[in-house]
């Protein structure tokens, strides 16, 4: 669609919502293409039958009703051994823990007969609060993924876990006299208190181990900012429920980073606003990419990466009292935010972003300082991710080329899929000795290992995270493994000389705090209690010294950002986050490099189209995807894309923008655009689908306007869009619709859909008099959210009290029923009046349930081969 | 020039008209009794099981409780079938060696399942839930007839719509007390419609929306 070259006047569109510039722009290109809403069946469902097509059908309908007499034999089996408190046909929920880029998110798990099937946020989870993201609800088909490794594999071939422990025990004789020369881990940083402690207790048996660390999405800078100002690198955690004024510099502090849930939580409740004397906070947001934090913002700026920190200085200047530069970007915008802050102050914060340099972070955590937030807004805390190691890819494929690496534990996500561009790790593999790889799925890096390990996937390990906050919690398996999985506790351990160790033994062995009472309260709650890192009191920073902002570069930037649902790939194998909308661009399966209006005219670029991009001698061929509020001279492109091996992943159309990175930076200057034509596969967005066409179906209005007119959003209005009129185009070589679908014979029926065949002169069938059922208001009050029943203590058995419901109440009492039967249900007998409701129960551990014998109820298992215990190993 | 039909084809002409018309009574009539008959919805099928097990014995001859075996019945969708388990629990002591056994006891050996052929098969689309019915009164005799005189089980009701909505709609003449519902030749005390009115009163049963699609389909 071209109508973006006419572009609309945007002033205008600010008082009405729309969804992409074609729907702003209302062409009659647009409206054509949103009548005929599924151009490509309008042949098919609205020509008139012929008598050839009424017999097929006749016939096939003849048919088929013969086959519904046939009724295939159905099979029951029922389990062998059925695990104890076990009822087919129950859900049971169980708390566990899921990994975000190494950081924990707090989920309960509806399981039956022991298969996980859904992922809701845990409640008690400081990190979810009860809500999970996409790339939450997702991990269970992840789980599933057929095209998961399935068992070791040496030198491509299917091995056994017993001969890699034979290949490891070998090699550590080898390498125990030299204090472990020559090895190395490669590992993403996490939190995992367990884990870190096994990499600590490796290097104490190896003092010559080195130890790699690969963040493809980087590390927040914060720390390495709190260093420069007080010495200790420290984390942060925004208070957003305290904070009335909050600035954004290039942070997408509502979708991005481990705290992501609660701090949407906490800002979307400053903001909830029900009656006239309710306030809202306020939020600037600086950014370089559109985001959906941009998108919340009530004040916002879209600016090149570069010029980010300079800004953030300006501030800092001008909160410390001086004046903001003139010569610094958006200058006025600045000096009214400071003005703002300042008022706020204590109650005011500045968040810096988390692709910005440690510069970035600094200015912001001195402006934090100044306003008086660092102990009210700001919390600082010590960090949960470890320092960081030895080094990065780049220092591992050096030390590999110089000889110092010969023998590599790879834990990291798909090193070569993800590795920059300017670098060639796989050359460097290539060199090694020996080269070990976990993974869940087989990916990028999997040709170069000697050694292929799957990885036990989230829901089927024992394991520990904290959360952004610092809070631990542990992680229990859902199933037992569907492969031949391992966690990453069990590969070190075996490194360790501990072949014999299971996940859970280790894990008991690194809380000794918890006896097997608390153990289980653990388990069934899904946090630690306690374990939250205190407030770090810090003195005033000192006095910046003065620093002189560089130079802004001239020429487009590039800014890279993660995919929001495939991060840096590893997702890329799961259909539900390809075909889930990206935020605000509705881009779906791939990727685009998004770009400004003006930048596309600038370029002689529009959509669709492809391009070669160029930075520093290396290029990318994608496509080009015009974004409304994309700042101008920069182009976005995300990570995630393009690398992926697999069948989902290989349906996608993305351009792996790893191999425009250098290193592990966000943005760079200095990016060529060439066109090279009209694309071949046009980038798929749902941008205009459900398109409101003129109905208020969202309402929007200023807190003041509000606060005038409290039943603004409630009166029902007309539709504001005129009717369209006309005939709907003739497809190439169809025909042109002769009969009007029957939309006059549904009065519900959006006006606006109404499609006549009436000539454009001729009023349209709706016309002002019908009443519209089709607008629709927002509603203004929303039930309270009801937390699930639980029971407090892990003993007796659930009995909590159900309210005599209809058949379609829900309640869902968990429990542990730790002890006791499964029959929580009061007795039926001694209450007719009590609706027996199928309550799944959340369980702490369901001790016992180790049944390899027993084999999967009511269903037969399609796979064949020797069953596989279904039931929630965890005991 | 000779006539093309003798005489005798006018009779044949008539008869193969009205063949042609009785034979069409014929198909619908058959096809109608066909659709309710039990060749088509399955009652009074009894499909051969891998074990012979018997309802008469266990249930009329020894009184086992359904709940012995079918333990879901009361709090779950499904009622459940036994693990192999219970059925070691009494035949690890008896006829430990009858042939009739022998996949049972295969079964714990090699940790298979036994195959059991589903004789009450719904249609996919519906989701029957035992809890409600069970704790709103309706017996598993009303469903399943008199499985204690059952050798090999045997679908007693056919499962049809037609039938679950004759229940949906007027679901009072089907109640007993839920102390009751596993008893089977329950005899009714005198004040039976009382108690069914009470029953439908107690435990809150709204014909009026039980014959909503979403109740039985989601």
């Amino acid at each position: 669609m071209s109508a973006t070259a006419d572009r609309p006047d945007l002033a205008s569109l600010r008082d009405r919502p729309w969804r992409s510039l074609d729907e702003a722009a209302d062409s009659p290109e647009f409206r054509r293409w949103l009548d005929a809403e599924f151009p490509s069946l309008a042949d098919l469902a609205y020509r008139g039958p012929d008598r050839r097509s009424v017999l097929k059908l006749m016939a096939a309908a003849f048919g088929l009703s013969g086959l519904a007499a046939c009724r295939p034999e159905e099979n029951i089996l029922p389990y062998v051994v059925q695990p104890e408190r076990t009822t087919p046909g129950l859900a049971r929920l169980y708390a566990t823990t899921l990994a975000s880029e190494g950081w924990g998110m707090g989920v309960v798990v509806t399981t039956r007969e022991g298969r996980p099937i859904k992922i809701e946020g845990n409640p008690d989870h400081p990190a979810s609060r009860g809500a999970t993201d996409a790339v939450m609800q997702a991990a269970v088909l992840s789980l599933y993924d057929p095209e998961r490794l399935r068992s070791p594999r040496y030198l491509g071939e299917p091995a056994a876990w017993g001969e890699w422990r034979g290949a490891v025990a070998g090699l550590r004789d080898r390498l125990r006299p030299s204090g472990g020369a020559g090895l190395a881990l490669l590992l993403e940083p996490t939190t995992s208190p367990t884990l870190n402690r096994l990499v600590e207790a490796l290097r104490g048996e190896y003092p010559a181990m080195r130890v790699y660390e690969h963040a493809p999405l980087g590390r927040d800078p914060l720390p390495e900012a709190a260093r420069r100002l007080w010495g200790r690198p420290l984390a942060a955690v925004w208070r957003l429920d305290r904070a009335r004024r909050v600035l954004t510099l290039d942070a997408d502090v509502l979708a991005e980073g481990p705290g992501r849930l609660a701090y949407a939580r906490d800002f979307i409740d400053g903001r909830r606003v029900r009656g006239p004397e309710d306030g809202m906070s306020r939020l600037w947001a600086v950014e370089s990419t559109p985001t959906i934090t941009g998108a919340k913002a009530d004040e916002r700026r879209a600016v090149r990466p570069s010029e980010v920190l300079p800004m953030a200085r300006a501030l800092l200047a001008a909160v410390e009292g001086g004046a903001v530069p003139d010569d610094a970007p958006q200058a006025d915008w600045l000096r009214r935010a400071a003005r703002d802050l300042l008022a706020a102050g204590p109650e005011a914060l500045a968040i810096p972003g988390e692709h910005q340099p440690p510069e970035g972070a600094e200015a912001a955590l001195r402006i934090n300082a100044r306003l008086g937030s660092l102990s009210r807004a700001a919390l600082l805390i010590e960090p949960s991710l470890p320092e960081p190691a030895e080094g990065d890819l780049s220092a591992l494929a050096q030390a590999i080329e110089g000889g110092k690496v010969r023998h590599l534990l790879s834990l990291a996500p798909d090193p070569v899929g993800t590795a920059p561009g300017g670098l060639d790790l796989a050359a460097a593999l290539g060199r090694l000795e020996t080269f070990h790889h976990w993974t869940l799925h087989p990916d990028a890096t999997s040709p170069f290992a000697h050694w292929l390990l799957p990885a036990a996937h989230d829901l089927e390990a024992w394991g520990d995270l904290r959360a952004f906050d610092g809070t631990a919690s542990l992680q229990q398996p859902m199933i037992q493994p569907l492969y031949e999985g391992r966690t990453a506790l069990e590969v070190l351990a075996a490194w360790g000389g501990r072949y014999d160790l299971s996940a859970q033994d280790i894990l008991r062995a690194n809380w000794p705090g918890l006896d097997d009472r608390a153990w289980a309260g653990v388990l069934q709650r899904g946090v630690v209690e306690g374990t939250a890192a205190a407030p770090v009191e810090v003195p005033a920073p000192a006095p910046p010294a003065p620093v002189a902002d560089p130079e802004s570069p001239a020429g487009l930037e590039l800014r890279l950002v993660p995919d929001p649902f495939l991060r840096d790939g590893r997702h890329a194998n799961n259909a539900w986050l390809q075909e889930l909308p990206r935020p605000l661009t509705k881009i779906v399966w791939g990727n685009a490099a998004l770009l400004s209006s003006r930048t596309a005219g600038d370029l002689g670029l529009a959509n669709d189209d492809e391009a070669l991009l160029r930075l520093d001698g290396r290029e990318l061929r994608t496509r080009v995807w015009i974004v409304p509020g994309h700042p101008d001279g920069t182009v976005t492109l995300s990570l995630g894309y393009g690398q992926g091996e697999g069948s989902v992943a290989g349906m996608a159309r993305g351009a792996n923008a790893f191999a425009l990175r250098h290193a592990g930076e966000w943005f760079a200057t200095g990016l060529e655009i060439e066109p090279a034509g009209p694309g071949g596969v046009p980038v798929l967005t749902t941008q205009e689908h459900g398109s409101m066409e003129g109905r208020d179906i969202v309402r929007h209005a200023s807190l003041k306007e509000f606060q005038e007119d409290p039943t603004s959003a409630s009166r029902p209005i007309r539709p504001s869009r005129s009717i369209p009129t006309g005939t709907i185009p003739a497809k190439a070589g169809g025909c042109p619709w002769t009969s009007p679908p029957a939309s006059a014979a549904w009065p519900a029926s959006p006006p606006a859909r109404a499609r006549t065949t009436s000539p454009p002169s001729a009023p349209p069938k709706w016309s002002a008099g019908t009443r519209c059922t089709g607008s629709a208001w927002t509603a203004t009050t929303r039930a309270p959210r009801r937390r699930p029943r639980r029971c407090s203590s892990p003993s007796p058995a659930c009995t909590a009290r159900r309210p005599p419901a209809r058949p379609s109440a829900r309640s869902t009492p968990r429990c542990t029923p730790m002890t006791g039967s499964t029959r929580r249900s009061t007795t039926a007998a001694s209450a007719p009046a009590t609706a027996r409701r199928t309550a799944p129960t959340r369980c702490g551990a369901s001790t016992g349930a180790n049944t390899p014998t027993s084999s999967s109820p009511w269903t037969r298992r399609r796979t064949g081969g020797t069953p596989r215990s279904r039931c929630a190993r965890a005991g | 020039m000779t006539q093309v039909f003798r005489p005798s084809a006018n009779g044949i002409a008539r008869l193969v008209l009205w063949s042609l018309g009785v034979g069409l009574l014929v198909l619908v009539a058959v096809s109608v009794i066909y659709v309710r008959s039990g060749w088509a919805t399955g009652a009074e099928r009894a499909p051969a099981q891998p074990v012979p097990f018997s309802h008469a014995h266990h249930v009329g001859g020894l009184g086992l409780d359904c709940r012995y075996c079918h333990t879901g019945v009361e709090v779950s969708a499904s009622a459940g079938l036994p693990p192999t388990e219970t059925c070691m629990t009494c035949h690890s002591q008896l006829y430990t060696n009858a042939d009739m056994l022998a996949p049972v006891r295969e079964s714990l050996a090699t940790g298979q399942p036994i195959a059991w052929v589903r004789v009450h098969d719904l249609a996919d689309f519906v989701y029957f839930n035992h809890s409600i019915h069970v704790a709103k009164g309706v017996a598993c005799e009303t469903c399943h007839g008199e499985v204690d005189a059952m050798p090999i089980l045997r679908q007693e009701a056919p499962l049809t719509m037609g039938w679950c909505l004759s229940c949906h709609r007027d679901p009072q003449p089907n109640l007993r007390p839920p102390q009751d519902v596993f008893l089977m030749h329950w005899r009714p005390p005198a004040d039976l419609a009382r108690l069914q009115s009470w029953l439908m009163e107690a435990g809150g049963i709204h014909p009026e929306d039980m014959t909503d699609c979403y109740v039985c389909h989601r």
